[in-house]
């Protein structure tokens, strides 16, 4: 079995919002670690946060009190450029709204954070898209566009996007809020895939079936991350 | 991306993405209309400028002499401000004979009243000087035939300015003599002058005929006096042809001659300044309407865009582009469609401009248009279509790009 890397690290992270002159704590004193080829899973009322960490851990939201390490770099270093580069490199998001360009077909949605990575070669671009469209599933559909898709096909296109670049860690921000079983179940099982390829996968999730996929769950509860015992 | 991969993706988009194409036909349809109007406006001025201004017909007064002075007024009319020149009538123009006659045309030409103040732009060659005599100023398109009074020229025996420039020609003339018995005119004696041609003008900007050319005001004095054509009868009198300096100083010498007692005073070329202002007021208020409809139109769209499109580029920061990429995939993009709705109305334009040109309105160089293309409406099309577009398109980008990448994916929860 690989040996698992150290990814993530957070410590003691603190996150407030001011809403109406009112300081709104969100995150308290977070710390916690995230490591690849594991399936973590956040749970959680609405609301309480879950959103607005799983924000912090893609770098999409910066503002935040504490320190956060990813690759052994600390991010407070950092401008947005090379956020940007780091989310390009080895972060894949996934949202509940797949956020799929509907005047792109399915190869062409995959095919966008391939264009700004100069690893990836104009030449083998179109041949790596059908490859991770063909691994989530959709051989078949890849000349069709987002209206063409049922709501699991546009969230496995939207899979295979967040795969373009072959980050090591993949979010999801409640990737089946609005898909069927079937299709939940499909989406799950291609992210438990994921992270048995050596992948760190994070997701935020209401779904009773996530619990049954992840290895790790953490709880976000009165500010505070504690782990579940499964 | 490279350029090519760009240019596919973002013409592929035009025709996949319907606000975008419907973008592309709006913004179409406002370039071709802003090259005809600009290009209409233009070349009005342009004629406005180069055929009424410089017309000397348009700065020629007719003025009716005081039959009760004896040189008829003429002393106190050459002494007024903006006064170029006087003279008789008689003296404006002689229709003579002329070398060039042989079996295909007439040789009949028209020599006209110059001199260093009144004279045409001289497209090749040199003007009238003060000291001048025996030169003369000829058509680009010289046709010696009275033919040219109808505008009717066999392009076969038309002479250009090149072979006429610097070449001698004769010109032949009779006396007149008036037989107060029989009231006839008789012919007297014959005579033959030289002249040279010194410089060549374009006959249709300044609406001449193809056989009038300027000769210098002693030559034409001196041939009318040996013709006879300045003794006035008993039952006729003559009018002064009256040069202003500049058109716009035509009112005011009217107003004075009219106060020195003058009666009769009339421009001698007329032309309806009202109407052409009229159109000059209307082709102003047009294309300032036009231009701040088209800037409105593509602003608003652009704009428009930007805001339905924010979650995309939230999307897009997600996947690592930053801004500067974001900057580049819109601009460019922008760019891209904005040139080739500019290139392509330029060629429908020109395609149609061209046709009307050559066909439909070929016959208005004969009142001293000339219809041609320049730089003006090209170049503010170019504003109005590609520029002013750009500025806008950076200037929304760039403002949801400082944005914060959650509320810009939440802008799609929003639609």
């Amino acid at each position: 079995m690989k040996k698992k890397k150290s990814l993530i690290t957070l410590k003691n992270v603190t996150k407030n919002y001011i809403s109406r002159h009112r300081n709104i704590l969100v995150l308290d004193d977070i710390s916690v670690e995230f490591l690849s080829g594991t399936f973590y899973l956040i749970i959680g009322h609405s609301g309480n946060g879950k959103s607005t960490l799983i924000n912090i851990l893609g770098l999409i939201d910066s503002k935040f009190d504490g320190n956060y390490t990813i690759y052994g770099q600390n991010i407070s270093t950092l401008n947005d450029k090379d956020l940007a580069k780091i989310r390009m490199q080895h972060i894949g998001f996934i949202f509940q709204d797949f956020y799929l360009e509907s005047y792109l077909k399915a190869i062409e949605n995959v095919i966008v954070p391939m264009y700004i990575n100069k690893d990836i070669s104009k030449e083998s671009r179109k041949s790596r898209a059908m490859e991770l469209l063909d691994k989530v599933g959709l051989k078949d559909r890849i000349h069709h566009f987002p209206r063409e898709l049922s709501g699991g096909e546009q969230q496995r296109v939207a899979i295979a996007r967040a795969l373009a670049n072959d980050p090591d860690i993949i979010l999801a921000d409640e990737p089946t809020g609005n898909l069927d079983s079937t299709n939940e179940k499909m989406v799950f099982e291609q992210l438990k895939k994921l992270s048995k390829d050596g992948k760190c996968v994070i997701v935020v999730s209401h779904s009773d079936l996530a619990k049954k996929y992840a290895d790790v769950v953490y709880e976000l509860d009165d500010h505070k991350l504690r782990e579940v015992k499964k | 991306m490279n350029f090519v991969e760009f240019f596919k993706n973002t013409f592929v988009g035009i025709f996949r993405d319907k606000r975008k194409f419907f973008y592309v036909v709006v913004l179409l349809f406002c370039s071709l209309i802003a090259f005809s109007i600009l290009a209409f406006k233009n070349n009005f001025d342009m004629y406005v400028n180069e055929t009424v201004t410089k017309n000397i017909g348009f700065r020629t007064l007719s003025v009716s002499p005081k039959q009760d002075k004896e040189d008829l007024g003429l002393s106190e009319l050459i002494p007024l401000d903006h006064v170029v020149d006087v003279y008789s009538f008689m003296y404006g123009t002689m229709s003579v004979e002329s070398s060039f006659k042989n079996e295909n045309v007439e040789g009949t030409i028209e020599l006209l009243y110059g001199s260093p103040d009144i004279q045409p732009n001289v497209i090749m060659g040199r003007g009238f000087k003060s000291d001048d005599s025996n030169v003369a100023i000829c058509p680009n398109i010289f046709y010696p035939d009275s033919s040219a009074y109808e505008l009717q020229l066999d392009n076969k025996y038309v002479i250009n300015g090149d072979s006429l420039l610097n070449n001698e020609f004769e010109v032949y003339y009779t006396e007149s003599i008036f037989d107060f018995d029989t009231n006839t005119f008789e012919e007297g004696k014959k005579f033959t002058k030289k002249f040279k041609v010194i410089g060549i003008y374009d006959n249709t900007s300044v609406m001449n005929f193809n056989n009038q050319c300027y000769i210098m005001s002693n030559d034409i004095k001196q041939m009318v006096s040996e013709v006879g054509s300045d003794n006035i009868g008993e039952n006729s009198y003559p009018y002064f042809d009256l040069v202003v300096d500049n058109l716009d100083n035509i009112e005011e010498v009217m107003g004075k001659i009219k106060d020195l007692g003058f009666r009769n005073v009339s421009v001698k070329n007329y032309f309806d300044s009202d109407m052409l202002q009229t159109i000059e007021v209307s082709s102003i208020i047009v294309v300032t309407i036009l231009v701040f409809l088209t800037i409105i139109i593509s602003s608003s769209y652009i704009k428009k865009l930007v805001i339905n499109d924010s979650w995309k580029i939230g999307m897009l920061k997600t996947l690592g582009y930053n801004q500067q990429d974001v900057l580049k995939k819109y601009f460019g993009e922008t760019s891209l469609i904005n040139f080739f709705i500019y290139l392509f109305s330029f060629l429908i334009f020109g395609i149609i401009f061209l046709l009307l040109k050559f066909t439909i309105l070929s016959f208005v160089q004969y009142i001293g248009v000339n219809i041609r293309v320049s730089l003006f409406p090209v170049i503010v099309t170019f504003i109005i279509i590609v520029i002013i577009p750009l500025i806008t398109m950076f200037y929304n980008i760039y403002k949801y790009c400082k944005q914060n990448i959650i509320d810009l994916l939440r802008k799609s929860d929003q639609k």
